[in-house]
């Protein structure tokens, strides 16, 4: 190759290329090597759908977990990894990249992250720093932002006490870094969020909130909303929901996204049976602008909402009729039908997520703890 | 094509080995860089490029003249899909070159910052790579073995990821 070629047009080359042959090109030559080993490369590379497997499965079944590659057709193709999935349970997914906190190593909690297109895991270890102060509830999530490719882990405490502020702690990855939020990013600190689930859309971490207030005969209800955190500013937001839609919406509910958008789900209970729901939310700056129910089907069994198939149909976890093993499902909206797709597992074990190829946490040694 | 009066102002290129090209201005304005000489009114008649021969540069202005007489995405929002089609097949055959001159025409584009032949060349050398080990992609594209790994870094570079190389 010429010197008289930068090698910023050089790695234009490279970085179209599959991640498997970019990670290849590392021992092509030294200058090759040192400009992909950077997150300005990871970051330019971006994330891509993957060609093969459209989807990457992990659910439970009894103390064991798995993962695995799903093709088009929905056959499944174990993913090999140097890591067990036994004491790990999801915390999230963003561009690609698997969060999961792992509590193997008691007392400790340690969060890893994980790109399965690069088979690499790196962790952190969750500081406890608030065991003194009598904080209790405790909650994790995880994104990656969205200008720089960083993974962001973010550890969030509720004070006994209502009058005291959350306590929220972030670590970056790229700066391999835990910081402590300060109060003015911080939502009211009487909201509590639900620990059930949690989407990655533009650039935002959204959940599931409620707060308890009080009616005028002073009998506690619960008052439900969005939260979302902003990756790049690092900043919590409130988002009301609209009342035409909380009137009709199961609480609490269960956030999740389709491409782009936030979607939120429930089941009703209608008499003797249930039916289940889906909307979707068109959220801009940082308010609920529109929602659209998406699904609505009536159910003997309550059903959850994992994930949606290339078709926009959504990917249900079922109970199946002898007891408390669940199957996944593809409901198919045009026709009514429930395609079942098998796996047997735990209830509410179930995550599937589009399957893409990124370099993120190339520039870190796989199975490195922070 | 709106051509009007931009048509009758020319532009010559001289090559390093001294060959004179005379162009439509138009065909010029195609590289950012030149563009940029013509509006700071830097450039002379003559644009002498030094460092590029004239294999290269009339490669270069055949692509430029083509792309130029083309029409332009924001000129017309519903171009006609019959140019995008000739203008595609018309890359493809352009690129039906040897790596040398691709690697040419590539330090070219760059040094003149035409930003559509830049993507073509860079693809163009992507899919000659692709599937290829690392020995050979050194062949192909010739890297200078002064930049090469030593033994310990190459073992050590694929260490970190041997599945890559299963």
């Amino acid at each position: 190759m010429s010197d008289e070629i930068p090698i910023e047009v050089q790695m234009d080359i490279v970085r179209r290329l599959p991640v498997k042959r970019i990670l290849q090109c590392r021992s092509v030559s030294k200058s090759w090597k040192s400009a992909i080993d950077t997150l300005y490369f990871t970051v330019k590379s971006g994330v891509r759908q993957a060609n093969h497997f459209p989807y990457v499965l992990h659910y439970r079944q009894g103390f064991k977990g798995y993962i695995h590659y799903v093709c088009q057709n929905f056959a499944f193709t174990p993913v090999h990894t140097n890591f067990s999935f036994s004491d790990l349970k999801p915390i999230g997914w963003s561009h690609g990249v698997w969060a999961f906190s792992c509590v193997r190593n008691l007392p400790h909690c340690m969060v890893f992250v994980w790109n399965p297109s690069i088979k690499r895991s790196v962790g952190t270890l969750i500081p406890y720093l608030t065991i003194a102060q009598t904080y209790e509830k405790r909650l994790l999530a995880f994104g990656i932002r969205p200008d720089n490719l960083d993974p962001t882990i973010l550890k969030i405490a509720y004070p006994f006490k209502p009058e005291n502020p959350w306590c929220v702690l972030i670590f970056s990855f790229n700066s391999k870094q835990w910081k402590h939020l300060e109060n003015e990013f911080l939502p009211r600190q009487s909201i509590r969020l639900k620990k059930s689930s949690q989407a990655v859309v533009d650039g935002h971490i959204f959940w599931c909130a409620y707060e308890s207030l009080f009616t005028n005969d002073g009998s506690e209800y619960k008052s439900y909303m969005l939260v979302s955190f902003n990756l790049v500013t690092h900043r919590f937001h409130v988002l009301d929901i609209p009342d035409k839609l909380l009137f009709q919406l199961p609480v609490p509910f269960y956030v999740s996204n389709l491409r782009d958008n936030v979607v939120v789900s429930g089941n009703l209970n209608v008499e003797d049976h249930f039916v289940f729901h889906v909307w979707i939310l068109e959220v801009v700056g940082r308010c609920i602008e529109s929602f659209k129910c998406l699904i609505s089907i009536p159910t003997p069994c309550p059903l959850k909402l994992v994930g949606f198939d290339n078709t926009n149909n959504p990917i249900l976890e079922v109970q199946k009729p002898e007891g408390y093993v669940m199957n996944l499902v593809v409901y198919n909206v045009s026709s009514g039908t429930f395609l079942y797709f098998g796996g047997e597992g735990n209830c509410a074990s179930f995550f599937i997520n589009p399957n893409c190829e990124s370099l993120i946490l190339q520039t870190h040694e796989d199975k490195t703890v922070y | 094509m709106s051509t009007s009066s931009s048509s009758s102002k020319k532009i010559v290129l001289k090559s390093a080995d001294n060959e004179t090209f005379e162009i439509d201005e138009i065909v010029a304005l195609e590289s950012q860089a030149i563009k940029n000489m013509i509006e700071d009114e830097c450039a002379d008649n003559v644009i002498p490029l030094g460092n590029i021969d004239s294999k290269t540069l009339s490669k270069i202005i055949e692509y430029c003249k083509k792309h130029a007489e083309s029409p332009k995405k924001d000129d017309n929002a519903d171009i006609d899909e019959k140019a995008v089609e000739d203008l595609k097949s018309f890359d493809a055959e352009f690129a039906k070159v040897d790596m040398p001159l691709i690697q040419d025409i590539l330090m070219a584009a760059n040094f003149l910052n035409i930003d559509n032949l830049i993507g073509l060349m860079c693809r163009t050398i992507a899919d000659r790579i692709k599937g290829k080990t690392p020995e050979e992609i050194r062949k192909i594209l010739n890297i200078n073995k002064n930049d090469l790994l030593s033994p310990e870094q190459e073992a050590k570079a694929r260490e970190e990821n041997s599945w890559a190389f299963d």
